[in-house]
């Protein structure tokens, strides 16, 4: 599993939880792989928007112009839960090796 | 600096990406830039140098490569013209051929590859600009930028300029007539009458250098103006199609100069009228310019 499917795999999973602000996405993704620049989750989230996985919507803000939201759609939730497994078989397989 | 790192990601993304997706993403990062507010070199270690964030997002680079392709067709077509002046170019090889009496055994002048060649360059530049640059219906028009005026205008005085010289040379002949020598090392079996022009004084000298220098001139607001039409506002379009028609009636209008070796026809400057065929050809090169400016501008 890529770096990549990772970051990929925390978006999907932050959506899931309910729809996201853009740059609260990035924001996050970013305090939690720091050595991962800004621009490369946002390219991630735009590559998942393209492949169908999520779709943006402005959300209405009083005072101010409209943020950009996403939501994870049914693409979306396939593509997570497929990654869920490939990410917790990988997590069996180094724990099984000891690994803590 | 802030302003500056925008700056050159705007450029960037309006440069490598489809026109929506680029406003899409400058939309964007507008957002992430400004909030919170960051120093560039916060930016540059947290987001990234404006080029690379734009790179991350040609992918697939397809919509990319075609943009450049078409790109690079554009630039073809008005290089081509105005490379004239380069003794290497092969548009300067077709006129030297010419002046030497190599259009003989071709085509009666004035239908002939110097005359064919600038209308298909700006059938072909003004009709792929237009397909690429043309207004999105329900888009917003912003006030005309002042360097489209402004360069616009320059080249209006370009074509104006070329028509100047035809005019000119259309009422005195004889001033010109008298700048051409024989050239007897040209002469030889099978090449025609050879003469070579001299143009080194007068008004003919200075309107044949200018000329030159027309094209030259047109092949560098019209690259300017194409790389503005993709980054900027994309009405700089009608820039660079006024550009190309400049350098192609500038190349029209040399290529009559050098078609007057051909002194045993009647397109000769020798006979009255004899400028006269040439008009309708170069009314076309100036209307489709004038017109493809026009609608570029709508």
């Amino acid at each position: 599993m890529l770096k990549k499917d990772l970051i990929e795999l925390c978006l999907l999973h932050l959506l899931a939880q309910g729809d996201q602000y853009g740059y609260e996405l990035l924001r996050r993704l970013h305090h939690t792989f720091p050595d991962t620049q800004e621009s490369a989750v946002y390219a991630l989230l735009r590559g998942l928007c393209r492949e169908g996985c999520s779709e943006q919507y402005a959300g209405a803000v009083s005072g101010g112009p409209a943020r950009k939201y996403y939501r994870l759609t049914g693409q979306g939730r396939d593509k997570y839960a497929a990654l869920l497994g490939r990410w917790r078989a990988l997590r069996d397989a180094v724990a099984a090796l000891g690994v803590e | 600096m802030k302003k500056d790192y925008m700056a050159r990601l705007e450029q960037a993304a309006r440069w490598r990406l489809p026109r929506e997706e680029a406003e899409d993403v400058i939309a964007d990062y507008r957002d992430i830039v400004g909030t919170p507010p960051r120093s560039e070199e916060e930016l540059r270690r947290d987001v990234g140098d404006p080029e690379q964030v734009v790179r991350l997002l040609v992918q697939p680079p397809r919509a990319y490569y075609a943009w450049l392709a078409v790109f690079a067709a554009l630039a073809a077509c008005l290089l081509a013209a105005a490379l004239a002046p380069l003794p290497a170019s092969p548009s300067y090889m077709l006129l030297k051929w010419y002046e030497w009496g190599g259009s003989y055994h071709l085509v009666d002048a004035p239908v002939n590859i110097l005359t064919v060649l600038p209308f298909l360059q700006l059938a072909a530049g003004t009709g792929l600009c237009l397909a690429c640059f043309l207004r999105r219906r329900g888009r917003a028009k912003p006030a005309l930028p002042r360097g489209v005026i402004l360069c616009g205008l320059l080249m209006l005085a370009a074509l104006a300029y070329a028509w100047w010289v035809v005019w000119r040379l259309s009422a005195d002949p004889e001033q010109l007539l008298t700048l051409w020598t024989v050239d007897e090392s040209f002469i030889g079996e099978g090449t025609g009458p050879a003469y070579s022009a001299h143009f080194s004084s007068g008004l003919i000298a200075i309107a044949e250098r200018l000329e030159w220098g027309c094209c030259a001139l047109a092949g560098l607001v019209g690259l300017f103006a194409l790389v503005k039409a993709r980054t900027r506002d994309r009405r700089w379009a009608a820039v660079y199609i006024l550009s190309l028609a400049a350098a192609v009636l500038s190349l029209a209008v040399l290529g009559m100069v050098f078609s007057f070796s051909d002194f045993g026809t009647p397109h000769s400057p020798l006979y009255d009228g004899w400028f006269r065929p040439y008009l309708p050809q170069f009314a076309v090169l100036t209307a489709v310019g004038l017109a493809g400016a026009g609608a570029a501008l709508c």
